[in-house]
């Protein structure tokens, strides 16, 4: 299998003032199509760096980074913008629903942006959530909204789905469904999934785990293995 | 506790501000703009006032003017000037026509300099320091005037020429005056009825022996326009009054005993008169009867004479009748007489040819026998017997021989004789002789008959002659009697036209006389009359008229005390408007850092800090805050406000500079207000959350839940809303404060925009509508005297190529006083229908008719002030007195001026006079405006030419300066509408930094992310410049209530552009702060949207 993501020697500097900070360093690796990858590390290790750069939030200092035949890189702001609208689905800690939209105005202010999305509706149900479409985000619990934002981020049909620590805000119970819920959607839909987190026992649902320190990437582990949410415990 | 003075807590402080400077600037702002509106209005009237009252204060302006109809005295001078703490000061002011060096004619009044009070401000040139020297008018002449003179012109009253010493004044000085505190001059019943300048003279340069008022100035430090002042006034006023009357009682007294004996001495003289009257009418009426007795007998004798000429003329008659009938007798008696004569001389020279015949046969007969001779014999015989008989008778005795012998011979003779005698023949002879005797004695008898008959004739005829001789005679009498009776006609004739001569001298004397009598007893009436009028008049003496005028009855000091109040009226409003929009803008402001640093405070909390220090510290934020800005808005709102309001009103007061004006108590109420607006409302607005526990605080704010709004219910809108439009909608709808506040200083920003452009409209219009579409006439003109009705005519044929139109008129100032007011009209008369073509009456776009007789058309801001409609009466007051009512028939339009239009029957029986025109509305022709009016202006008829357009450019310069306070509003508006945008926005995107980069990840496309964020403005600011639309109409009403210029009234109007104007400004605002902002949005990253909710 050909990879789908590819980072090539990526640096992000940060540069305040007279200090120089090594976001990532030289971080090079490759996700294929369908899989479900984690990128685990400590606090500053760089990983939501690395996540922002992959979902086109932040630019890289250098580099080259590949979506399918497409170089990120190189993107200017603008392709930037089409890009993170078009391929990228997003899924955040603290779920960032618009607190004013419904439930299911929280997925159409996705789907009315795109061509040929899924019917917000529809992803909704798929998600669980086909009695709460008309609640706000705060009538609804911590893992319905993180539900609402993963159905947000499912309905653009993304070539990607980038999630920030999903469960990071959430109780064990909630969070375990929450991955459940990623890795059916992954695995029915083909979807490939970027999951970062600080949690190394979510490695285990991963088909592929990559360990960033410091801005470096440690290691990238395939495991051929990759358990049910439901038969991992943390 | 820990103590705020701690050092790591102030810098914390400090840094605060440093890095929120936006906010920060926001509150100094908006409280700037709050504070120095408010003190900016509040402090105009008192520098207004203030500067004012520096000025009276320095020229001693008068506290009391002082008036009695009987005049003031110089002891009336000291009287008053005796009283507690009062100076008086006589004056003198009339009204006169003056000629000016350049030939016009102008109103003056009059003064007489003062010392004391009213000291006049000298602009240029000196004081007067010769009686025939003089001070004009500075606002009037400017100072180019000075070195020439003015002439009193020869059309004044001779009571006026009277009361000036000169008849010319050289003019030193131009100055200002504090009887004149504003452009107007005052009132005067010379022609045009309005003053147009003042002058003073010395007191020297008038010649009356009274003054006309008398200045009262007060010695206290009270300031005009102050309640002290007002209370000062009150306290004194019926003081003085009461002095006034008294004084006056005496004046009148002292009047009414000088008029008596002016009068006593009249009617002794009267009295003289009419004794002398008397006396010489008594001796012209003797002589006159004399004269008339002399007439009468001469009329008598005439009458005599004429009758006894009658008599003589009817004696006449008769005897001319007797004449003529004797002539008629002795005519008759001579025909008989003739008659008688021929016929007897007839009968006679019959008989005589009888005779003769008988004659001759007897003599034939008798030839025979004589010639037979016996005859002789027998004759001898008879002679001899004869002569013997003769002398036998001659022989006395019959015895003697000689007898015998005789009778001898006798018978002899005798026988003889008989021998002869009885032969027959003798006999026959005899016979015949007898016959012959017979016929001889026929004869004789004849003869005899013819002598008698010629003896009687003659007799008659003598008679005759006699009687024609005595008819001749008579005639002759008759004649004379005539002749005398011609004559005693003549002479009578003579005598009557002697008589007549003599009547008619008489009578033309009598008349004479009576002449004189009726003239002396005219005058004498008159004098009469004179006296008891004089009698009358000392009577009828009034009870002397006083008045006790203070300041408030001087034009320039009320209306600036109103003009000065306008500002106070939008003082009153306005600012509470800032101040509002302040606190709202302090507390979303507020609120919003306090929710930000809820975890912050948390934090301190659990660190220990107190509540009040942690209170304070938001408290002295927007404290600091709002100190500076009220620093910064009372400085520059007492500098700037003032002095553009200044600019405004200052150009129709005398005032040259305006003060700045320290109010502490101003600035301590505005620092006050400032302090509630901010600190007062963070605490308030602070306090709940600040008390919450700290470990409530230290976890995230719930986030307000969203809400379906009303909207939602309304699907057939909602659903054809597009999904970003539905966000915004429910985005405005989520924060009511912050709703609110936005569309109230949005709104705030278009009323103020709008009521500014309206206040220009209503302003800038007046100018185009008043010249354009009501008074339509180039020109006033003004005449020296009075027209006739050919005179006009004339004028106009003559003016018929310059003048399109020439109206003439009769116009004249009055006051209209009702309810303490008093507003000043121009009353304008004619019959003339040109009128409505250089004058458009009309109201609301419809016409208007020319009132009818007894009725009077009257402007709308007359009406408005007064409250009348037609229908109604309105007051006038006519020559400073008499208050008449006139029937308001309609209501026109008008700007500039009030104006009472009537015809000329009305203006007759309203003022009691006829109507003088002295002035005619006319049009140019042409273009030329001004070389026809200069045209004009060279006719000698023409006193003066007041050309329109330069009391357009008058009224335009005025209405310009009125530019300072729109701009300085829109300006003002501008600042309030940014600050409150800005700040909102600025919160809106601080606030939402969270979602907007969260939309940002999503893909939302630069331009997306604007609009998503700056449609909420935009429809904040739309929704905000409707209500504002709104509102700044309903502000702009209030100003225009607020503003009131006197001789000019406002069309509250507001232009569709200025509608336009004001949305399209609070736009460019919106745009402003939405550019500025764009930046900071921009500047959002996106990785904000990964962090954790603070």
């Amino acid at each position: 299998m050909s990879s789908f993501v590819r980072f090539d020697k990526v640096s992000k500097i940060y540069q305040t003032g007279d200090v120089q900070l090594h976001a990532l360093k030289d971080v090079t690796f490759e996700i294929e199509e369908g899989e479900i990858c984690v990128i685990v590390g400590q606090s500053g290790a760089g990983k939501t760096t690395l996540l922002n750069i992959l979902g086109g939030m932040d630019t890289l200092t250098s580099g080259r980074i590949m979506l399918g035949d497409k170089e990120i890189s190189s993107f200017n702001k603008h392709e930037l913008t089409t890009f993170r609208r078009q391929d990228i689905g997003f899924v955040f800690q603290f779920y960032n629903l618009i607190p004013n939209l419904t439930a299911l105005e929280n997925v159409e202010i996705v789907t009315q942006m795109i061509k040929d999305p899924l019917p917000a509706d529809q992803v909704l149900k798929s998600v669980g959530l086909e009695d709460r479409l008309y609640h706000f985000p705060a009538q609804l619990s911590g893992g319905e909204q993180q539900r609402v934002a993963i159905a947000r981020a499912l309905a653009k049909k993304p070539k990607l789905l980038l999630c920030d620590e999903p469960t990071g805000a959430l109780d064990y119970q909630t969070g375990r469904q929450i991955l459940q819920l990623l890795q059916e959607q992954s695995r029915q839909n083909g979807m490939t999934v970027v999951i970062v987190t600080h949690n190394s026992a979510l490695t285990a649902m991963a088909d592929r785990v990559i360990r960033v320190k410091s801005g470096t990437v440690v290691s990238v582990v395939k495991n051929e293995k990759a358990l049910k949410v439901e038969e991992i415990e943390w | 506790m820990v103590m705020s003075g701690n050092s790591a807590w102030r810098k914390n402080n400090w840094r605060e501000i440093a890095h929120t400077w936006e906010r920060f600037l926001a509150i100094i702002a908006i409280i700037a703009l709050g504070s120095g509106f408010y003190s900016g209005l509040k402090i105009t009237r008192s520098a207004m006032v203030g500067s004012m009252d520096s000025y009276i204060t320095q020229q001693n302006m008068y506290d009391f003017r002082l008036i009695s109809s009987l005049g003031l005295t110089r002891e009336d001078e000291k009287f008053f000037s005796g009283m507690d703490k009062i100076t008086a000061e006589g004056a003198i002011s009339m009204d006169f026509i003056a000629v000016m060096d350049n030939g016009t004619e102008l109103v003056l009044k009059a003064h007489s300099i003062t010392n004391n009070i009213n000291r006049l401000y000298l602009r240029a040139g000196r004081m007067p320091e010769a009686a025939n020297e003089c001070v004009l008018d500075y606002r009037m002449f400017g100072e180019d005037v000075i070195g020439s003179s003015i002439k009193l012109a020869s059309g004044n009253d001779e009571d006026i020429m009277d009361a000036f010493a000169y008849n010319e004044y050289v003019v030193v000085g131009v100055a200002n005056s504090v009887n004149y505190l504003n452009y107007d001059r005052g009132t005067t019943k010379l022609s045009g009825g309005s003053v147009n300048a003042f002058v003073y003279i010395p007191l020297e340069g008038f010649e009356l022996d009274y003054f006309t008022e008398l200045f009262i100035d007060i010695a206290d430090d009270s300031r005009a326009y102050t309640d002290e002042y007002d209370a000062l006034i009150a306290g004194n006023k019926e003081i003085l009054k009461a002095a006034l009357e008294e004084r006056a009682a005496l004046r009148r007294q002292e009047i009414v005993d000088e008029a008596q004996d002016k009068l006593s001495d009249a009617q002794a003289k009267y009295d003289e008169g009419l004794q002398e009257y008397q006396t010489k009418k008594a001796d012209a009426l003797d002589e006159l009867d004399k004269a008339w007795k002399e007439l009468e007998e001469a009329r008598q004798k005439i009458t005599d004479s004429e009758a006894k000429l009658k008599d003589g003329e009817e004696k006449l008659a008769k005897a001319e009748e007797e004449y003529e009938k004797s002539v008629k007798e002795y005519k008759d008696s001579l025909k008989k007489f003739e008659k008688e004569k021929a016929d007897t001389f007839a009968r006679l020279d019959s008989s005589q040819k009888e005779i003769d015949n008988n004659r001759t046969q007897l003599v034939s007969a008798m030839e025979n026998i004589e010639e037979s001779g016996i005859l002789e014999q027998y004759d001898q015989l008879t002679r001899s017997i004869q002569a013997l008989e003769a002398a036998l008778q001659n022989i006395t005795d019959p015895n003697s021989e000689e007898y015998i012998n005789a009778s001898v011979q006798l018978g002899q003779l005798r026988a003889a004789l008989a021998e002869i005698e009885a032969s027959g023949v003798i006999s026959r002879y005899n016979e015949l002789q007898a016959s012959l005797a017979q016929i001889d004695a026929g004869q004789r008898e004849l003869d005899e008959g013819r002598k008698k008959a010629q003896k009687e004739f003659a007799e008659a005829e003598r008679q005759l002659r006699q009687a024609r001789d005595k008819l001749e005679d008579g005639a002759k009498q008759i004649e004379k009697s005539k002749q005398e009776l011609a004559d005693g006609w003549e002479a009578l004739a003579a005598g009557k036209a002697e008589y007549e001569k003599g009547l008619k001298e008489y009578e033309s004397a009598k008349a004479e006389a009576e002449e004189e009598f009726a003239k002396a007893e005219d005058e004498l009436a008159e004098a009469e009359q004179k006296i008891e009028d004089a009698k009358k008049q000392v009577e009828d003496i009034p009870e002397a008229k006083v008045y006790v005028l203070d300041r408030n009855t001087n034009m320039g000091y009320a209306n600036f005390d109103n003009d000065s109040s306008i500002v106070e009226g939008i003082a009153r409003i306005l600012p509470i408007y800032f101040f509002l929009v302040a606190a709202l803008v302090c507390m979303t402001t507020m609120t919003r850092m306090v929710d930000e640093q809820r975890t912050q405070i948390g934090t301190l909390k659990a660190l220990g800090y107190s509540d009040a220090a942690i209170i304070g510290k938001y408290v002295s934020y927007s404290g600091y805050a709002a100190q500076i800005g009220c620093v910064a808005g009372y400085l520059l709102g007492t500098k700037f406000f003032p002095f553009a309001i200044w600019k405004a009103y200052g150009m129709l007061y005398e005032l040259t500079s305006l003060e700045y004006v320290f109010d502490i108590r101003l600035a301590v109420i505005s620092l006050l207000v400032s302090l509630l607006c901010s600190a007062g409302v963070t605490f308030i607005s602070g306090k709940a959350e600040l008390l919450k526990m700290p470990a409530q605080l230290i976890r995230p704010r719930a986030p307000k839940p969203g809400k379906r709004v009303l909207l939602e219910r309304l699907p057939f809108i909602w659903n054809r809303l597009s999904f970003l439009r539905k966000v915004s909608v429910r985005n405005i709808l989520r924060y009511k404060r912050r709703l609110i506040m936005t569309v109230l200083g949005i709104a705030g920003c278009t009323s103020l925009v709008l009521a500014a452009m309206g206040i220009s409209d209503s302003i800038r219009n007046i100018v185009n509508d008043q010249f354009d579409s009501i008074m339509t006439y180039d020109y006033n003109i003004s005449f020296s005297e009075a027209r006739s009705s050919d005179e006009r005519e004339q004028f106009i044929k003559e003016y018929t190529n310059l003048l399109s139109e020439c109206v003439f008129i009769v116009t004249q100032e009055v006051e209209v006083p009702e309810g303490g007011k008093v507003k000043k009209a121009n009353v304008v008369a004619t019959n003339d229908p040109g009128i409505s073509r250089v004058i458009d009456l009309h109201y609301k776009g419809e016409q208007i008719p020319y009132p009818e007789n007894g009725k009077v058309v009257i402007n709308d801001k007359l009406a408005r002030d007064f409250a009348l409609s037609p229908g109604d009466y309105i007051s006038i007051k006519i020559n400073d007195a008499e208050i008449k009512e006139l029937l308001i028939g309609g209501i026109f339009e008008n700007y500039i001026n009030n104006y009472i239009f009537m015809t000329a029957e009305s203006y007759e029986e309203l003022f009691g006079e006829e109507m003088a025109y002295k002035n005619a509305f006319a049009k140019a022709a042409s273009d030329e405006l001004y070389p026809t009016a200069a045209s004009l202006a060279d006719d000698d008829k023409v006193a003066v030419v007041s050309v329109v357009n330069d009391m357009r450019v008058m009224v335009e310069n005025m209405m310009q300066s009125l530019d300072y306070i729109i701009w300085l509003v829109i300006a003002c508006a501008g600042a309030l509408g940014f600050v409150v945008i800005y700040n909102l926005n600025n919160i809106n995107i601080t606030e939402r930094n969270r979602e907007i980069a969260t939309i940002k990840v999503l893909g939302f496309y630069s331009w997306e992310t604007r609009s998503y964020i700056f449609r909420e403005t935009v429809v904040l600011t739309i929704i905000g410049s409707l209500v504002g639309l709104l509102l700044g109409k309903l502000l702009h009403s209030f100003i225009m209530a607020q503003i009131n210029i006197e001789m000019i009234s406002f069309r509250e109007q507001v232009f569709a552009r200025s509608y336009l104007i004001a949305a399209v400004a609070t736009f460019v605002v919106t745009l402003l702060v939405n550019l500025i902002l764009l930046r900071k949005l921009e500047k959002i990253n996106m990785t904000e949207s990964l962090k954790a909710v603070e």
